[in-house]
């Protein structure tokens, strides 16, 4: 999915070629982003309350976006692409991560201040330990910091230097962990029985 | 003619003995693991002061659960080869050569009546024992019941005899599916919720 908004946002940035395959990645792009939001339709079956709510699709975008945008801007960086193009993408992810990050504080089904909890089901109950959903909060805080920092690293250069890619490459580990503990939580909502 | 077939469950006459679970993995020869019905245990409550005395408030029973072979078989419809059909009488089949093992009915059915079978990579559940029933005999879950607790017939039938409930704690909501069900509740599950109850059972079921 990251990788769907990072051609999204390497179309937008205008660093996809011209032409026939400038074209090839506008059309890639937006089938792109229907295949999110039909990933994310695919688990909002009626019958599965955890699922069918708007966090599901919400998720999926935010996910997928924070990730694409910084990966877009560690790409441009490390092609000593003029800084305040990078500098964009850095903005973007930061806010997509910031968004994602209290969505899932907020809202995350099972976990979340006003996340859904479970009522009668002849499933059973969540399997993923509660300290998980901490943690990924606190991975994504950590990204957070890490983007911020990069923002602040670049602020006092010029135009034409580059934002050190250690920083950038760093919150984007740390970002993409806290999306795998994020996605663990949120299939473990649904167990199934037996063996 | 019978347009629905239906199970009835007397959850007030189940005592728990799981005859109907093991009649019907007999019959079917169903592989370890491999449940088409499922009998669970709901238990809570504990103790509660009324006035200056503790009494016993704990909430125990039974429900015995297969296929619903519901209206709305919403295991059929995400069906994504439509291996999952529904049958003149209302039984749900599931061909298990058509299907490809990606388990989302699983996910779809409320119920948790499809039960993946990791040998065969398919799915398989309860067929209502059809080849008995056209037969003009009972499915095995409900001839092995020592209580009487299950019975079967035509739904609109069945509803003219034991009425309309289709849902006690812990069942989904019904509107979801339309389950060819009816139930005569415990007496115990309408404070079941309140009571905190929950499946006692999870590692049989």
């Amino acid at each position: 999915m990251a990788l769907v908004s990072l051609g999204l946002f390497l179309v937008w940035g205008g660093w996809a070629g011209t032409g026939i395959t400038r074209g090839i990645m506008i059309a890639a792009a937006l089938l792109g982003v229907l295949f999110i939001l039909s990933m994310s339709k695919l688990y909002m079956l009626p019958t599965v309350p955890p699922w069918n709510q708007a966090y599901t699709p919400l998720s999926f975008f935010l996910t997928s976006l924070s990730l694409g945008a910084l990966a877009a801007a560690l790409i441009r960086g490390l092609g000593a692409e003029a800084l305040s193009r990078s500098a964009v993408f850095i903005m973007l992810s930061f806010i997509f991560a910031a968004a994602e990050a209290a969505l899932s504080f907020l809202a995350a089904p099972g976990y979340g201040v006003f996340g859904y909890r479970s009522g009668p089901s002849l499933r059973p109950p969540a399997e993923a330990p509660r300290f998980l959903h901490r943690t990924r909060l606190a991975l994504s805080l950590a990204a957070i910091v890490l983007i911020g920092a990069a923002l602040r690293a670049g602020s006092g250069r010029s135009e034409g230097e580059q934002i050190p890619a250690v920083l950038l490459a760093s919150a984007f580990a740390v970002l993409l962990s806290g999306q795998f503990l994020g996605r663990f939580l949120f299939y473990g909502l649904l167990t199934r029985p037996g063996r | 003619m019978v347009t629905q077939y239906a199970f009835f469950f007397n959850a007030a006459a189940c005592s728990g003995c799981k005859a109907c679970q093991m009649a019907c993995k007999d019959r079917n020869d169903l592989e370890p693991g491999v449940l088409w019905r499922r009998v669970y245990e709901v238990a809570g409550g504990g103790w509660e002061k009324k006035g200056e005395v503790w009494v016993p408030s704990v909430v125990a029973y039974n429900v015995s659960m297969a296929c619903n072979h519901c209206e709305k078989p919403v295991c059929g419809l995400s069906c994504p080869v439509k291996a999952i059909w529904k049958r003149e009488d209302g039984i749900v089949f599931v061909d298990t050569a058509s299907c490809i093992g990606c388990r989302y009915c699983e996910w779809a059915c409320p119920y948790t009546a499809l039960r993946f079978d990791a040998t065969t990579n398919t799915v398989s559940k309860c067929d209502f024992c059809y080849e008995a029933v056209d037969a003009g005999g009972p499915p095995a879950c409900v001839a092995a019941c020592p209580q009487r607790a299950l019975d079967f017939g035509d739904l609109a039938e069945l509803r003219k005899k034991y009425g309309e409930t289709r849902q006690v704690f812990p069942l989904p909501d019904p509107s979801q599916t339309d389950p060819a069900l009816v139930i005569k509740p415990h007496r115990d599950s309408a404070r079941a919720a309140e009571r905190a109850a929950e499946v006692a059972n999870w590692e049989e079921v």
